[in-house]
């Protein structure tokens, strides 16, 4: 059976399963005198015998499909003849590709080998029994499974609790493939970035001022050395992160305290949702926009005045993820800030302090390690960001302090590393999972201090 | 005695419908030499009217409880004396209100100065999360009372003395407010209110969230005071209403029905539902 039938079957298995033994429960308690006296509600039992004849035989069936080429190629090879067992892990891999190919008809059969062609027939063979008796335990199982369930409802099975033992663990399942999966992403990074480091020393990436990843391709093309000093990278990204913050902080934080502590309800109503779709824009909407509008616009204002502007500058970069941060900023200090208990706006007006006063002295102070943390989340977001910058921030890697030249960040540059067709074990790839690294280890650890501040902050007026 | 249960204050309530509410309160509301004085107050919530036309006067260095059941709007009309009612969306106060004779709801007056001299203590303790010293000594900096930093500590330590809590906190003024015990805090709050020398105090139910012993720091501290201030509490407790008050004032569903000593108020109510309120029938 196909393995999508198979799943289906298994869940109309297990309605049958829930219901008969929900009936079986209810029936049960009957001569007691109502399901009050069965130990669990009839659901549960229900659920239970539906768990017993859903999650075995599921799993099972999981383990078959994880494992089953595996088992099969092993099974094929093994039962070639003594003179075409395949002698390195090369050869292994191509006897199988040819094999299948032969089965699947992509190769002629007429063409190869008769032993191949036995071998296609066998693999034929195989696949056909192992889905067959696949298909023949996981059915039994789940018949078991639900038979079990059935069989074993009294009144006095604690049902409930079984149920719920199996639920928390479904649960942490589904929590672990969140660990599993960064933890993962984590080492995999890390190993790349090793790898990397063996080639070009850490030194030299961490307080290397030239950044020029061309790498010789044949080994008497001159003038692509590749060099990979990453420090314009990172004062590249440290600019444009940093005139972003000087946009989303100041226009963030005052239109979070106008939102919370002066608009009518009516104002607070339409700005809100307007903020908000300012945060829904995609990224890459804003890239073509610095790169479009603002860059070609501050290009010309510098002309005007008599300033050298770059086509792709830092400053337009900067101005644009600004306004793409602005509403992540006063969204999250607009929480805090509401969060502020009105019994201190109370306590201060009571004294005779006017709003503003109160504002300043005694809601921002108590908003400020909350806010403190929304703006460091927020430059981890600007640090990470992207598209933006790939549209308008340019890719020479100056290292240059000055907001009206092209720069390039980190980010910019793993896209370019990872674009093109390089080997992917060539120092130039390598090097974006050393950036890559450097990214996540940053931002990392801002976010691990927000949160930080965050909790410290909560924990004050719980 | 601080929450009501919902049914016995119904059947208080429909019992009592056929009482008669007095067109003005009963006893004795007004003085002579008054401080603050109420006439015809109407205080709305949008359309709900919450306070029907009060009439009052509260006279000059009393203690006047204001007791009632829960929802009858005493917080209410406490918050209309310092306007602190102007915070509200949709609250509106009609009638009368003087102080020392100034009516306080004219444009000239400025809610902001009113509210120093008008100083209030709320319910539940609400020290800002600032050092004790900066706690008591943000009024004065804000109205610009001290010059020095030597007055402002004299400020401070004056405020902390008459509030009854300089001896405990004198070592560790800088730590925060909010270390202290809900009675220190309590405390603290009302020495932050004194240190702007207002001219009278609003204190609604400073007690209801104490233990017996801060409650009663508290009460004596009240008694002190009132040497000095004039005062108009809220309370719950009618123990505490006859400890520290000189009059009292009953409340029911937004009307004042009775004014009178307090001695009196408990022993010979004159209003059958002051009556039935003080001998526990409903609230
Ligand atoms: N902010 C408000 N908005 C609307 N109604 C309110 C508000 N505050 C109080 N009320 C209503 O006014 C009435 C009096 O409330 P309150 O003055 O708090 O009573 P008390 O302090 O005597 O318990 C109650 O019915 C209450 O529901
Ligand atoms: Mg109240």
């Amino acid at each position: 059976m196909q393995t999508a039938n198979l799943l289906i079957v298994l869940l109309a298995l297990s309605a049958v399963a829930y219901y008969m033994a929900r009936g079986r429960s209810v029936a049960l308690a009957q001569p007691l005198g109502g399901i009050r006296n069965l130990h669990s509600l009839p659901f549960f039992y229900g659920m239970r015998a539906a768990i017993w004849c859903a999650l075995p035989s599921t799993v099972l069936l999981v383990l078959w499909l994880l494992f089953d080429e595996h088992i099969i190629s092993t099974l094929l090879i093994n039962s070639l003849p003594e003179g075409q067992q395949p002698a390195s892990a090369a050869e292994y891999n191509l006897l199988l590709n040819s094999i299948e190919n032969i089965a699947s008809g992509a190769l002629r059969a007429e063409t190869a080998k008769p032993v191949l062609v036995a071998a296609a027939e066998s693999l034929k063979q195989l696949q056909q029994t192992g889905r067959y008796l696949v298909t023949a335990v996981v059915l039994s199982l789940a018949v078991i499974g639900m038979g079990w369930g059935w069989v074993k409802v009294s009144p006095k099975l604690r049902a409930r609790q079984q149920v719920e033992r199996v639920f928390r663990g479904i649960l942490l399942a589904c929590a672990c493939v969140a660990i599993f999966t960064t933890i993962g992403i984590l080492l995999s990074v890390i190993f790349e970035s090793l790898r990397f480091f063996q080639t070009v020393p850490a030194t030299e990436f961490l307080f290397g001022t030239e950044w020029s990843p061309q790498m010789a391709i044949r080994s008497d093309q001159v003038g692509s050395s590749g060099s990979f000093g990453a420090i314009p990278l990172f004062v590249g990204t440290l600019l444009i992160s940093f005139i972003a913050m000087l946009v989303a902080v100041p226009v963030g934080l005052m239109s979070a305290v106008y939102l919370a502590e002066y608009a009518s309800p009516r104002v607070r109503g339409l700005a809100k949702p307007a903020l908000e779709v300012l945060a829904g824009i995609p990224t890459v909407v804003y890239g073509f926009f610095a790169a479009l509008t603002v860059a070609p616009f501050l290009r010309q204002a510098g002309e005007d005045v008599g300033l050298e502007v770059s086509s792709e500058s830092a400053l337009a970069a900067g101005l644009v993820m600004g306004v793409m941060i602005i509403p992540f900023i006063s969204s999250l200090a607009d929480d805090v800030i509401n969060a502020v208990p009105q019994s201190l706006r109370d306590g201060s007006l009571g004294l005779g302090a006017t709003r503003s006063e109160t504002i300043k002295k005694v809601i921002f102070p108590a908003a400020l390690p909350g806010i403190v943390s929304g703006v460091l989340l927020a430059v981890s977001r600007a640090i990470g960001e992207t598209m933006i910058v790939v549209m308008a921030a340019g890719l020479a890697a100056k290292l240059t302090a000055n907001p009206l030249d092209t720069v390039t960040t980190v980010t910019v540059q793993i896209v370019t590393l990872l674009v093109g067709d390089q080997e992917f074990d060539s120092p130039k790839t390598l090097a974006a999972f050393a950036l890559g690294l450097m990214l996540f280890v940053v931002t990392l650890a801002l976010n691990f201090v927000a949160l930080r501040v965050v909790k410290k902050y909560r924990e004050q007026y719980d | 005695m601080t929450n009501v249960p919902e049914p016995l204050l119904k059947r208080g309530v429909t019992a009592m419908d056929n009482a008669q509410y007095p067109d003005q309160a009963v006893g004795e509301p007004f003085a002579d030499d008054h401080k603050m004085s109420l006439r015809n107050v109407n205080v709305f919530y949008g359309d709900k009217q919450a306070i029907f036309d009060v009439n009052i006067d509260i006279a000059r260095n009393e203690v006047i409880a204001m007791i009632g059941p829960s929802g009858c709007g005493k917080s209410t009309l406490l918050r209309s004396i310092n306007r602190m009612n102007d915070t509200v969306e949709g609250c509106v106060v009609s009638g009368e209100l003087t102080l020392d004779g100034e009516d306080i709801y004219t444009a000239k007056m400025d809610p902001v100065a009113l509210r120093a001299r008008v100083g209030m203590v709320f319910q539940k303790p609400n020290p800002f999360p600032k050092s004790i010293y900066d706690n008591v000594a943000y009024g004065p900096r804000l109205h610009g009372l001290a010059s020095r930093r030597a007055e402002l500590d004299e400020i401070v330590e004056t405020s902390l003395t008459r509030a009854g809590l300089w001896t405990e906190v004198k070592d560790r003024l800088d730590q925060p407010g909010t270390s202290l015990s809900g009675g220190q805090q309590q405390r603290l709050c009302i020495a932050r209110a004194i240190a702007i020398s207002p001219e009278m105090i609003l204190m609604d139910e400073p007690c209801s969230a104490l233990d017996p012993i801060a409650t009663a720091k508290i009460e004596e501290l009240i008694t002190e005071l009132s040497q000095n201030y004039t005062i108009a509490i809220v309370t719950h407790s009618m123990q505490q209403a006859a400890r520290v008050s000189h009059r009292t004032a009953y409340f029911h569903l937004g009307h004042l029905i009775e004014v009178n000593e307090t001695e009196k108020v408990f022993t010979a109510p004159e209003h059958e539902l002051t009556e039935a309120y003080i001998t526990g029938r409903f609230g």
